[in-house]
């Protein structure tokens, strides 16, 4: 059925063109019904074909009757300006059946624009879904989110989360917001049916569905009562997961299903398209116990607070801090300077980092479309070379000075019109690609990255863009056409003076071209390498040949430590026996992956600073084997052995930078550490290992400290397989290895270590990938452009050589002054390229959380490339002055 | 009596007398293809829009939307009807030709200047 439907976007083009004349809707569908039958004798690929052309020619000649000046009536009066009308769709004809006559040449003109505008639609469409409004809900202006400003600074300081206590004091006071909701991350897996399969959730507090405005599409939302412990054995169900796992069951309502092993209550399914936060498809109420409510220094609630009808986030955030500053008089331990921030949730959800980003790169489609529109110019200036005699002619006969402009005028817009309507396709292609390549793990961290499209709003920005590209490269031609001098163009020999205004203007066009391109080109160089750098260096641990999987417990096996121990020692035990495993491990997060754990740490002899200021750690619960398998050096001391048993010595290993921070100087084997917790033991530090770099964007790496697997048990680990070769049998090893255990525990996030890291960095991806690709355009483009302004320099020339080479001019010479005059060209357009690259590559350093290093070598080189580039783009029509005959250059006039 | 003022022309005459000959069936695309089948010329599609909607502004046709059918993408057809104004229209140019071609040799081959 699929492919009898005509192209989707060609029947949108169609529907917007017609829309609003007599027949627009049952024109549309006439051209489906049409493309019905043309479907079955030419097939789908021609079918489509004709559609795009029929959708077009149709939709053309509609919008353009409906727009043409009605002939008067026989015995109606000439309008006034009526006549200035039809003389404007004469010209719109004239132009068009020239564009139809010189096809090759519009071809061309049509495709560079169509390339310059495509890239800028690409860039504006990311920003608008992902930065202007990634949030498409009504209400969106009432909703903020309120952080936690961490006092102790760091890089995301004022994005911290809240403690349980603290909202709901903040809960009680607040006045300007009508709801503050609570939100707790809670992944659960759900056991119902055959596999299971592990969700994103989160908790919430029961107000959490009205304060979004969105409300349930059926059943009901949380009732205030469900926000007490021992009554919120409720869910609301994501539409995804209904519709996926339920067939969209409609009398799901009241049902129970089993999430993380305990039967919850389904209440009610959440409206199509609602996922927040972070991709959510299970809610259920969040209820603080006492216990939750006593530790103020345990900060992991998230808040979006809905402001009443009037209030501004800044009133808010005034409230606010003022109940932060009386909570943090009455409980210094805790909350001693700790402050909060307000954020419009549209702003809060965006990226981090993804505007100035995003930004970077509309900046660099900008150049490539200058790039477009200079080449363009050149052409169009040429080609007005071409006709001044057909131009000259219309001058002669009593066109004015301003219809000339017109015509020539209406020729570039309908240029920048066709190439337009090309970029729509190509742009929209690119969002495909995006959207295609984008892990699902990750894009649903990406607000807005699945409304990525093509729509109307870019369509505008697109003819924005499209008429200012007309007044960059139509104006000055036209106005220089313009101004004919009638006696020299129609003279027999139609030789023209190349002026010098022409020259100049010649001149600045070679330079823009080739220090636009190096700037692109530099910057696409950084983007690349840096890029490469961070999927390839060295980050403290071996990733090729591993393979991972997580595994979060459920039901019996999760319910003690002793349980998850001989569980997970179990499966160990059994991988480790199969052949083609060489190294098998425990830890609780894997170096690159997004989840991150960190404890705050006590140091044994130093004074124990209060809660809200104590050194934090990376927290890595390991078996034995870890440092063996991601092969983690160890600096110092001993790796962890098999005798480290739950009953041993509690024992830890340190980070190079735990180390050093903590005792300079010293060496701290035989030192003790805590990490804060109810019964943490005092743990003795017995090595150090080589720092490890869990994220790329990080600005430094984090110190981390190493506890053995058996001596602090978790329900939640990730098995990791080594084998040295290509690790992708090795998934099925570990899902059989638990699977033969206990085929009731999901097994998910199954990636090699490598494809980690490469999830991690996608958006390092896609920069370079887009860098890279304007880079290459814009080479492209400059080398064209640059051929052909010096190729119709030379052109006109040839009389001067001509002459020139009579009088006794050596070939060398012909060819130095043509080549000389190029290169000096090229010479200012490398240094002004070089500046401009500096600059941008400044701007990339700080948005691109420092991945990218201004490298010489990246500068030298592509500097050479672009230097290369328009030698070799000058040397073709310097030999080419060569090969002029003195005797037919003269003659040819 | 219906006044005339509207004049027809050679395209707009062939589109009329499509309309009549369809009857209940007239919609563009069989329109389109009566053209092309006993007029022997090839019509663009765009062309025949643009000719019945500025017929239906003379209003010498009248239309009407029918069912939406699955096969149109949900969409209904838009069917065409010469109204008694196109009616007196065709038939003031029928008799109009017929005047002027009267006593002339048309055939093919007694073609006489």
């Amino acid at each position: 059925m699929k492919g009898r439907r005509p192209p989707r976007l060609a029947e949108w083009l169609l529907a917007r063109l017609v829309r609003g004349s007599l027949g627009g809707e049952a024109i549309v569908g006439d051209l489906a019904e049409e493309h019905h039958f043309e479907a079955r004798s030419r097939g789908h690929a021609g079918a489509a074909v004709w559609y795009w052309r029929e959708a077009l020619s149709v939709g053309g000649r509609v919008l353009l009757q409906r727009h043409r000046p009605r002939r008067p009536a026989p015995s109606s009066f000439p309008m006034p300006g009526e006549s200035s009308m039809s003389e404007l769709w004469r010209d719109l004809r004239l132009a068009a059946r020239l564009l139809v006559h010189q096809r090759a040449f519009a071809f061309i003109v049509v495709l560079t624009l169509a390339v310059g505008l495509a890239s800028n639609a690409t860039v504006m469409a990311l920003i608008d879904s992902l930065v202007v409004r990634p949030f498409p809900l009504r209400d969106i202006d009432r909703l903020v989110q309120v952080f936690g400003v961490n006092p102790a600074g760091g890089q995301f300081a004022d994005r911290a989360e809240v403690s349980p206590a603290d909202v709901v004091d903040w809960q009680r006071e607040v006045k300007t917001a009508e709801s503050l909701v609570a939100m707790e991350w809670w992944d659960a897996s759900i056991t119902s049916g055959t596999e299971p399969e592990r969700l994103q959730g989160f908790r919430v507090s029961p107000v959490f569905f009205d304060a979004f405005g969105v409300g349930v599409s059926m059943g009901r939302g949380f009732t205030a009562d469900e926000g007490q412990p021992g009554r919120d054995r409720v869910v609301v169900l994501g539409q995804g997961l209904w519709q996926r796992r339920f067939g969209g069951d409609p009398t799901i309502v009241g049902r129970t299903v089993p999430l993380d092993g305990v039967p919850y209550q389904v209440v009610g399914v959440a409206p199509a398209g609602f996922d927040y936060p972070f991709g959510s498809e299970v809610w259920v109420p969040l209820a603080f116990s006492n216990a939750a409510l006593e530790h103020r220094e345990n900060r992991y609630i998230q808040v979006v607070g809905r402001l009443r009808e009037g209030a501004t986030p800044a009133a808010l955030q005034a409230e606010l801090a003022t109940v932060a500053a009386h909570l943090a008089k009455a409980y210094p331990t805790t909350n001693r300077d700790w402050t909060v921030n307000v954020m419009s949730l549209s702003e809060s959800v965006v990226d981090l980092g993804a505007k100035a980003f995003l930004m970077v790169h509309q900046l660099a489609t900008i150049l490539v479309l200058l790039l477009a529109c200079v080449n363009v110019a050149n052409l169009l200036l040429v080609r007005a070379a071409d006709r001044e005699k057909e131009l000259a002619l219309r001058v002669a006969l009593g066109a004015s000075r301003w219809r000339v402009i017109r015509l020539l005028g209406i020729e570039s817009l309908m240029l920048a019109g066709l190439g337009a309507a090309g970029a729509v396709p190509l742009a929209w292609a690119a969002l495909a690609g995006c959207r295609a390549a984008m892990p699902p793990s990750v894009a649903r961290f990406v607000r807005g990255w699945d409304q990525l499209d093509v729509d109307l709003r870019v369509i505008a920005g697109l003819a924005a863009l499209a008429v200012a590209s007309t007044l960059l490269f139509g104006l000055l031609p036209a106005l220089r056409a313009s101004r004919i001098s009638l006696t020299d163009a129609l003279k027999s020999g139609g030789r023209t003076a190349a002026g010098s205004g022409r020259h100049r203007l010649r001149n600045a066009m070679v330079v823009t071209e080739v220090a636009v391109a190096l700037t692109l080109l530099v910057a696409a160089g950084l983007s690349v390498r840096g890029t490469l750098d961070v999927l390839w260096r060295d980050d403290g641990y071996a990733m090729d040949g591993v393979m991972t999987l997580r595994v979060s417990l459920l039901g019996g096996r999760a319910e003690n430590g002793d349980q998850q121990r001989a569980f997970f020692e179990q499966v160990l035990t059994d991988v480790s026996g199969v052949s083609g495993v060489d190294r098998a491990a425990l830890a609780n997060v894997v170096p690159g992956a997004t989840r991150y754990i960190s404890r705050t740490v006590d140091i044994e002899g130093q004074p124990v600073l209060e809660a809200g200021r104590r050194p934090s750690a990376d927290y890595r619960v390991v078996s034995p084997g870890y440092f063996d398998a991601l092969r983690v050096r160890l600096l110092e001391g001993r790796a962890f052995s098999s005798a480290d048993t739950a009953d041993a010595l509690p024992v830890a290993i340190v980070s190079q930078t735990f180390a050093r921070r903590t005792w300079p100087g010293q060496s701290p084997i035989g030192k003790r550490i805590r990490g804060t917790g109810a019964d943490e033991p005092w743990r003795t530090v017995v090595g150090v290992a080589h720092d490890v770099r869990h994220h790329w964007f990080a600005d430094q790496i984090a110190p981390a400290f190493y506890v053995p697997y058996p001596q602090a048990p978790s329900s939640d680990m990730v098995l990791i397989l080594r084998n040295g070769g290509d690790p992708s049998p090795l998934a099925r090893v570990g899902r059989d290895a638990v699977r033969r255990l206990d085929a009731t525990q999901p097994v998910y996030e199954v990636r090699s270590l490598r494809q980690v890291r490469a999830d991690g960095a996608v958006g390092l991806w896609f920069a370079a990938i887009f860098m890279g690709a304007f880079g290459l355009i814009g080479l492209l483009l400059a080398a064209v452009g640059v051929y052909a302004i010096m190729a119709h320099a030379v052109r006109q020339r040839t009389h001067e050589i001509g002459v020139r080479m009579a009088l006794g001019a050596s070939r060398r010479a012909v060819v130095g002054t043509t080549l000389g005059r190029g290169m000096a060209l090229t010479g200012i357009g490398l240094a002004l390229g070089l500046t401009g690259a500096y600059l941008l590559g400044l701007v990339m350093e700080r948005t691109l959380f420092g991945s990218i290093r201004l490298d010489v070598v990246t500068f030298v080189a592509f500097t050479a490339v672009l230097a290369l580039a328009a030698l070799a783009a000058a040397i073709v029509p310097a030999r080419r002055a060569l090969g002029v005959d003195p005797m037919i250059s003269l003659r040819s006039q | 009596m219906i006044s005339v003022d509207t004049y027809l022309g050679e395209f707009e005459h062939l589109v009329l007398l499509a309309v009549l000959r369809l009857g209940a069936e007239a919609y563009a695309v069989p329109i389109r293809a009566e053209i092309e089948e006993r007029g022997g010329r090839s019509v663009a599609r765009g062309a025949l829009y643009t000719t019945l909607d500025r017929l239906e502004q003379k209003g010498l046709v009248r239309s009407r939307l029918g069912d939406a059918l699955a096969e149109r993408g949900g969409r209904a057809r838009r069917y065409y009807a010469v109204s008694a104004r196109g009616l007196a229209s065709l038939r003031a140019a029928r008799s109009s030709i017929d005047r002027l071609s009267e006593g002339l040799a048309l055939e093919p081959g007694r073609v006489t200047n």
